[in-house]
């Protein structure tokens, strides 16, 4: 038992080792240059409306991106979920094809494909960002849809379910695992997102959390006041996510959840 | 409550024939086992009837109307499946009403019978719990009770006692004959053990490449195997080649190299010296370990509980004989390697094409 623990422990310390160096004491800096002041970056942030708010847009943002992306990813991992062997795998090419390029590279095939009048603004971050998070989302629904076993559906089917009644009261309902998994990625990714508020934002683009971050490290020089910025925003992220879990959880979806993610 | 009556049905996948059958009819009220070894076509008969598949060809008539276009939520049937397929989502109470919601029954009459079809497989007390919160005979019964609480003119079964231990399906299966007994219900019961479908069936169809190789009441399959494969599938069947003597009305002489002649009964026209197999249940057959004709050698001797079990070999053929009390010779039971006569019954024994 020793030796087995022993070697397990010989097999993480790498993983964690790379962990700590590169994020935990990092993280740890971070906060730690934040009450450089003692709580004024704190104080500064929550008593001036200018950053409330954009707290507020950064948040929301995120949740509308969360939310369109989940309504035009389904219907794709469905198709994908539903098609033949051939199909499937033009369709995963298709799907995955968005992960080839860095997203600095789609942000300027956007600006390249968009109109003038769109090229710029809060359209064009919900666009890009969208496009960035659907390869994620129909990942992750696609991998819930392939739990449901066909005879789930043959059931409902035999109980007398027409297709659409089958799709309500057992395919939606059995993904659930899949749209919150996918919606938790997506989520924290776009929160995160930078470089796409940065080149397409436009005015609005400068009252995202992660550009008003950068701008007071690399322009006001501020760094207790940016690193304030930054832990505001990893735990509003935690907070969204833990309640979000809970509100899931709480839903009365049985074995569903308990399996899936949040579990 | 209906008849289901099939005609000239066939389906294949690819190239593949895997239904094939002329004719089938299946009374009201009767529990219909189709039985045989995997990739017969029995699960692909049953998916037809259900119209989880569509045929290539041929009509299925349930309650004597035509049901081969119809679509498998409005054909009335209830269906449990091997694996339980319950809907992990919801609680046993509204998987059961599932049905009656699709149906739209009104909210009092559906909690009305998802008590009563509760109470009809004997979970009473489960309304309330999630599937995964049920052992594997409890969520089987949910199964049951969800197909059957809308009462659908036919009930499915696709092996539905095959995922439990055997202790719990020997039970199960008293309880499935009970509960489509107390509703009258014609049912449809695919299943690979031939034990199983003896004990259920009013009647059984044995399917072999997708064709109904014999149907009969479980009886006539057993005591009457219309082929040597349904003699050898249902059940432990002796299958002896052996050559035609002669012919005399309905029964016809045949000699098994090492045995006594014999004569049996036939279904079909033989001719003499045409070589032909002898269907004989283990347990027609006697030994006898003392007096003349003593051809054949014990290979072994098995205790099964309830009886013995002797492989005898005559000849360059090999008989299973089934007895319930020890054979004994000079005061002693009969071992490996004693000689003894074979003895068969000429009145059980079939005589079949080779």
């Amino acid at each position: 038992m020793t030796t087995r623990r022993r070697a397990l422990a010989a097999y993480l310390f790498p993983p964690l080792a790379v962990a700590a160096a590169f994020f935990v004491i990092p993280l740890a800096e971070l906060a730690r240059q934040s009450f450089s002041g003692g709580l004024a970056s704190y104080a500064r942030f929550f008593g001036d409306s200018y950053y409330l708010s954009a707290l507020v847009i950064t948040l929301g943002n995120a949740v509308l991106v969360t939310m369109v992306t989940i309504v035009v990813s389904y219907p794709l991992a469905f198709t994908y979920w539903q098609a033949g062997p051939r199909r499937r795998s033009l369709l995963v090419i298709l799907l995955l094809s968005p992960f080839y390029a860095n997203v600095v590279v789609k942000v300027f095939g956007w600006m390249v494909l968009l109109p003038a009048g769109l090229r710029e603004g809060y359209w064009a971050i919900l666009l890009i960002d969208v496009h960035r998070a659907m390869p994620f989302m129909v990942l992750m629904l696609a991998a819930a849809l392939a739990r449901i076993e066909p005879e789930v559906m043959e059931s409902a089917r035999m109980c007398g379910a027409s297709p659409s009644r089958v799709i309500r009261t057992v395919v939606l309902p059995l993904s659930m695992p899949g749209v919150v998994g996918g919606g938790i990625l997506v989520f924290s990714l776009t929160l995160a997102s930078f470089i796409v508020p940065l080149l397409v934002g436009g005015a609005v683009g400068g009252r995202f959390l992660a550009v008003l971050m950068y701008h007071q490290i690399t322009i006001a020089q501020d760094w207790g006041f940016g690193a304030a910025i930054g832990v505001v925003l990893l735990a509003t992220a935690s907070l969204a996510i833990a309640v979000g879990n809970r509100v899931v959880r709480g839903a009365r979806l049985g074995r569903v959840m308990g399996d899936g993610f949040g579990g | 409550m209906a008849g289901i009556h099939i005609e000239r049905l066939r389906k294949s996948f690819g190239r593949e024939t895997v239904v094939d059958i002329d004719a089938l009819e299946i009374r009201d009220g009767e529990f219909f086992s189709l039985l045989g070894p995997s990739g017969c076509g029995k699960t692909t008969t049953l998916r037809l009837v259900a119209g989880l598949v569509g045929a290539d060809a041929g009509r299925i008539l349930i309650g004597g109307r035509d049901a081969t276009s119809v679509p498998t939520a409005k054909r009335n049937l209830g269906m449990v499946f091997q694996k339980y397929a319950l809907f992990s989502h919801l609680t046993v109470a509204e998987n059961v009403a599932y049905g009656l919601r699709e149906r739209r029954v009104a909210d009092s009459e559906i909690a009305k019978k998802v008590t009563g079809a509760l109470a009809l497989v004997a979970l009473p007390d489960c309304a309330d719990r999630y599937p995964h919160q049920l052992s594997g005979g409890q969520q089987q019964r949910v199964a049951m009770a969800r197909a059957v609480v809308y009462q659908p003119d036919v009930l499915l079964l696709d092996e539905p006692l095959s995922n439990l231990d055997v202790k719990l399906r020997v039970a199960m299966r008293a309880e499935l004959k009970r509960l489509q007994q107390t509703l009258g219900i014609t049912t449809l019961f695919v299943t690979h053990d031939q034990q199983e479908a003896l004990a259920l069936s009013d009647r059984i169809g044995v399917m072999r490449n997708g064709r109904m190789e014999q149907v009969g009441t479980p009886q006539e399959i057993y005591d009457a195997p219309a082929s040597v494969f349904v003699a050898d599938f249902v059940g432990g069947t002796n299958v002896l080649g052996g050559v035609v003597r002669g012919v005399a009305g309905a029964s016809v002489e045949v000699e098994i190299d090492g045995c006594a002649p014999l004569s049996a009964g036939h279904a079909g026209s033989f001719a003499a010296g045409a070589a032909v197999n002898v269907a004989m249940k283990p347990e027609r057959v006697r030994l006898a370990a003392s007096g003349p004709g003593r051809t054949g050698e014990v290979e072994s001797v098995a205790y099964l509980g309830s009886g013995f079990s002797y492989l005898v070999r005559v000849g360059s053929q090999r008989v299973e004989a089934r007895i319930p009390d020890a054979v004994m010779v000079d005061g002693r039971p009969l071992k490996a390697g004693d000689r003894v006569a074979v003895v068969f019954d000429g009145a059980t024994a079939r005589i079949l094409d080779p």
